[in-house]
């Protein structure tokens, strides 16, 4: 039927076919120009409530009580590791905003307090978290322009916390006949400006990865950190306001959505750099209120989604198998 | 006897879904391959500074890609919705799945609940697949059938993390799913050829081995690569390589099948699924899914035929 | 993974770089025979780099004792074991594949560190040596492989051991520089020295696992890793006590056995040495092919060069310096007269030696050596510095001076 009149009808055909291209061309333009995405982000959501009351870096602060968890899992980014798996698999996530400063607290199980790295075969735990430099609000679902954006990454780590060690500290009975100078300029990585050789720094070292450049120590340090471990488990806080003293950071406020991911370092699985268990990104979400009360979200909405989703998915199992019966039987 | 005209061929949406589909595989491919494979690892690259002014261009080529593919899934969701409404009743339930999609997809950009949203686009996904699944014989319906489960799974994460849900926040549970899906999702992956038919001729399993050859050795070789099949498809790729390697040489040997039998819209269809990848990353990859599934249903062989 | 040429192997193999740019390679060549295990170079080095707190344990020169000995513990035997593993019985060499400039102790066979590492978390095959390996730097001091109570005699010992002088080789190829994932291990263009950026480096150790030859190390009080630095103010010639003119580091020069010379060498874009005849190093290395290379196969291409112990069986020499071990010793045991001359600017001065002459002299004597005569000329070297300045002159016959007078008395009456 579609041979008949076959020319005109072509040349009618590629107008329409042109004009149409031409419009999603278009279309598509000016939603990219306007930044106007339709689409959105479907990740685990993190939310940062207002803290009952500032608790500071203290993990074990009562005002975590409040503060609803999210499991947030992960995987290993190496190829082989040694222990058949991220040996990390999920970390237990929550938020917190209070003052206009922004608190995350990262939990996560660990057989091994690894916190110094004083031998050379020793590593330390680590915890970061990243954030695109800039918020990606304009596309989140896939976090598009975090490249162009570079990242921002807040890293706390073990043996930062607990400081240096010297032999003797390490050793007892260990001797040194003397050491002519204590001076700077003889610890050499110190005298270099690498924040990880210097003493003064604290746990968290905040990091920029710009679009090309590769991961450098940002010019202002300013997130602070604690790391608290207790029954086979490291709970870490980090704290910064809302507002980075350089220009190169995340941002937040009240109201605001961004992305970010989680990283684990397990020192005993010899982890570090790229060997670590990282996670999806997921939004973390600022609530201007406060935290909402033990309901939650009502009822009624939980009952719907169930059933939704039930109703739906028994459907669709209930086609599958009974179609392809008739598909089977008519044959 | 003539045959009856197929529902899902008839009146004027047969002549948009061919093209409008293809354009939105070609997008979202170019999309896959710019947006969330290059500018996410082009960050790793060193000493690439010289190249910025190329990379800010293949960057914007990859944001107009991603617009591009938006724009032409707003299109095709109705017209497939539309054709699936001219069909029998099953077919109809599919394009009620294209609606509830929608519906969630809206209460997601609106920031309503997540809950609901979540569930909406689970459950739109899952039934798609089941009417994906139903007009075909219980073998090539197997891939549909897991693939549903596995969009289950590797959701009930963020479901089960939900304010309000019973067990809210169980760590164990969370891993089991996430286990469970990562399994489904491969089955899924190296069913496909049973969808198509069966293996493609020597020469184009030759090609589909040394893609599963590359995605083995990507999967050992690269962490990066581990990286992008989580953030792209929903894998946590913590299962050994080889089993990785075998998936993509199943979906490319199904794909080149149902392209050389001459059903390249059941090939664009799962182009589609498997670049929108399992679970829930953001409604933009969930419609790429949605979409290849409606496809799939769209024209399911007439029964007798196969 | 680039293709580049080492010619040490005689062969192109896998590197994670393209070849380098370094115009100027640091070289040394060690004289094992003459060593005497005094360690002055190791205190030496530790006196002007490693006196600080969190280098209690880090010797960038060492002199350990084979075969026993190893600094860190059993370096070598580790990284040639997990060699061996990779490369079951494949590891060998091919002698007669030969070629004066490009594969001149024949071609190796097997597979280099680059080509055993999985590319994954290791870019060359290697290990952490665990912190007591270090701990002990002078283990098996002196212990010979069996005590032979009727002695031992050449060619080769039956009971023995011999001294193994160690630095960084600042090598050509460097597995240190391949496996840092921060970029913070370069090779610089004047010289070749390899060296770990002290603002960059995160401590990750994937330098001193990667090392074939464990001379990164780990410093603890600064979390980052350090490494011999080539003493570069002083190959620089910007150390004050230079005045401008490149001079020998600290470990050369510091040497009482006179069994250390370094220098620079001109090397091309293919990685080969550029001719350079009068350069006492090229002649050593690639003209009397005297001085060979340590471990060769690991495939870096160090660039430090010894002269090996004669009495040490041959077996074992080519496993440590591979198929040139035999020639390099028939050339060492029955020197032609250039190599004799070049022998004596061995510690003649501090300054780098860029070239050198021969003057010759008459002859002083005849020795009969294995049945072969040789007859001996009091020929002079001449070595001349950068800017082609003669800087030292010294004669194979080293001049006999008695002491007279009451110095003479005092002396002979103790």
């Amino acid at each position: 039927m579609f041979t008949t009149n076959f020319a005109p009808r072509f040349r009618s055909a590629r107008l329409r076919t042109l004009g149409l291209v031409a419009a999603i061309l278009v279309a598509a333009g000016a939603l990219q120009l306007f930044d106007a995405n339709p689409a959105a982000s479907q990740t685990l959501r993190l939310t940062a409530y207002a803290a009952s009351s500032d608790p500071g870096t203290d993990p074990n602060h009562k005002a975590w009580n409040d503060a609803v968890p999210v499991q947030v899992p992960l995987t290993a980014q190496l190829g082989a590791y040694s222990a058949g798996g991220g040996s990390i698999p999920t970390v237990n996530a929550k938020a917190l905003h209070v003052d206009n400063r922004l608190l995350i607290r990262v939990e996560w199980a660990d057989k091994t307090q690894d916190e110094s790295t004083t031998r050379v075969q020793d590593f330390a735990d680590a915890v970061a978290v990243e954030f695109p430099s800039r918020a990606a609000t304009s596309v989140p679902a896939i976090c598009m322009g975090q490249a162009d954006a570079g990242v921002n990454i807040w890293h706390w780590r073990a043996d930062s916390q607990k400081g240096f060690q010297e032999p003797a500290q390490v050793y007892a009975g260990s001797q040194v006949d003397m050491y002519p100078s204590r001076d700077t300029l003889f610890f050499t990585a110190r005298a270099a400006g690498n924040p990880y050789a210097n003493p003064e720094a604290g746990p968290v070292q905040t990091l920029v990865s710009q679009t090309f450049g590769t991961l450098t120590a940002a010019t202002v340090q300013d997130v602070k950190g604690n790391g608290v471990y207790s029954n086979g488990n490291w709970a870490v806080v980090f704290e910064r306001a809302y507002t980075g003293a350089d220009g190169n950071q995340a941002a937040f406020a009240d109201g605001a959505k961004t992305d970010m991911a989680f990283a684990v370092w397990n020192g005993s699985e010899g982890d570090r750099n790229g060997r670590k268990s990282v996670s999806q990104f997921v939004q973390l979400s600022i609530m201007g209120g406060d935290a909402p009360g033990a309901g939650g979200t009502n009822k009624l909405t939980v009952f719907l989604a169930i059933g939704l989703l039930i109703g739906l998915s028994g459907l669709g199992v209930a086609l599958a198998t009974g179609g392809s019966r008739v598909a089977e039987r008519n044959r | 006897m003539t045959a009856l005209p197929r529902p899902a061929s008839s009146g004027v949406s047969r002549g948009i879904v061919g093209p409008l589909t293809a354009g939105l595989a070609a997008a979202a491919l170019t999309e896959l391959l710019i947006l969330r494979t290059f500018t996410r690892t082009a960050v790793h690259i060193p000493a690439l500074e010289a190249l910025a002014g190329p990379y800010e261009v293949i960057s914007e080529v990859g944001r107009f890609a991603y617009f591009v593919t938006v724009v032409l899934l707003l299109a095709a969701l109705p017209v497939l919705a539309l054709t699936l409404a001219r069909g029998d009743a099953r077919l109809r339930a599919g394009s009620v799945a294209i609606a509830v999609f929608l519906g969630g997809a809206a209460i997601a950009r609106l920031n309503g609940s997540e809950l609901l949203s979540a569930a909406a686009i689970l459950g739109a996904t899952a039934l798609l697949a089941g009417v994906a699944a139903s007009g075909l014989r219980r073998r090539a319906a197997l891939p549909w059938t897991v693939f549903g489960a596995a969009t289950i799974a590797a959701g009930a994460n963020i479901l089960l993390q939900q304010p309000g849900m019973p067990g809210r926040g169980d760590a164990d549970a969370v891993r089991g799913f996430l286990t469970a899906a990562e399994y489904l999702g491969l089955a899924f992956a190296m069913m496909t050829p049973l969808f198509a038919g069966g293996l493609p001729g020597t020469k184009l399993q030759a090609v589909a081995i040394v893609a599963g050859a590359m995605a083995f050795a990507g999967m050992l070789a690269a962490p990066t690569v581990r990286i992008l099949l989580l953030w792209n498809q929903g894998f946590s790729g913590s299962l050994p390589a080889a089993v990785y390697g075998v998936a993509a040489a199943g979906i490319t040997a199904a794909l080149l099948a149902l392209w050389v039998r001459g059903r390249r819209a059941e090939c664009i269809g799962l182009l589609l699924v498997a670049a929108g990848g399992m679970g829930l990353q953001s409604t933009y990859q969930s419609a790429l899914v949605v979409a290849g599934l409606a496809l799939v249903a769209s024209v399911r062989p007439s029964p007798g035929v196969d | 993974m680039a293709k580049v040429r080492n010619w040490q192997l005689g062969r192109e193999m896998d590197y994670r770089y393209e070849n380098g740019k370094a115009k100027r390679q640091f070289a040394a060549v060690f004289n094992i025979n003459r060593c005497i295990a005094c360690q002055t170079c190791t205190m030496a080095c530790k006196s002007t780099w490693t006196f600080s707190p969190g280098q209690e344990l880090m010797w960038w020169n060492n002199v350990e004792t084979k075969p026993y000995g190893g600094y860190p513990q059993n370096w070598d035997l580790k990284i040639l074991d997990l060699q061996e593993k990779a490369n079951p019985g494949g590891q060998v060499w091919n002698a007669t594949k030969k070629d004066t400039k490009t594969a001149p102790y024949g071609t190796f066979e097997g597979k280099t560190i680059f080509e055993t590492a999985n590319q994954t978390d290791q870019m060359a095959t290697g290990y952490i040596p665990p912190e007591a390996d270090w701990k002990s730097p002078n283990i098996y001091e002196d212990t010979a492989t069996r005590f032979v109570k009727e002695g031992v005699s050449l060619p080769e010992h039956s009971g023995w051991f011999f001294y193994l002088q160690r630095i960084c080789n600042h090598c050509t190829y460097p597995a240190c520089l391949a496996a840092c994932p921060r970029n913070a291990v370069y090779k610089r263009e004047e010289d070749g020295i390899v060296l770990i950026d002290q603002g960059r480096c995160r401590g990750y150790r994937k330098c001193v696992e990667a090392c074939p030859y464990k001379k990164s190390m780990y410093r603890p009080s600064t979390r980052t890793s350090e490494k011999c630095i080539g003493c570069y103010p002083r190959v620089e010639g910007t150390d004050p006590l230079t005045e401008g003119l490149p001079m020998e580091t600290r470990c050369m020069t510091a040497c009482i056995g006179k069994i250390r010379l370094q220098g620079l060498v001109q090397v091309g874009d293919d990685g080969l040495w550029i001719e350079d005849r009068q350069n006492p190093l090229y002649y050593l290395v690639q003209v009397a092919k005297v001085a060979l290379p340590l471990y060769p196969q690991f495939g870096t291409q160090p660039n430090v060069y010894y002269i090996p112990p004669r009495w040490v069986p041959r077996d074992y020499l080519r496993q440590m310096f591979g198929p040139g071990v035999d020639d390099a010793i028939a050339a060492y045991e029955n020197p032609s007269r250039e190599t004799l001359a070049v022998l004596q600017l061995f510690r003649a001065t501090q300054s780098i030696i860029f070239s050198y002459k021969v003057q010759q002299g008459p002859k002083t004597g005849e020795l009969k050596i294995g049945g072969q005569t040789r007859e001996i000329f009091d020929d002079v070297a001449i070595g001349y510095d950068s800017k082609g300045r003669e800087i030292v002159r010294v004669a194979v016959h080293e001049p006999v001076i008695e002491r007279q007078g009451a110095l003479a008395f005092a002396m002979n009456t103790i």
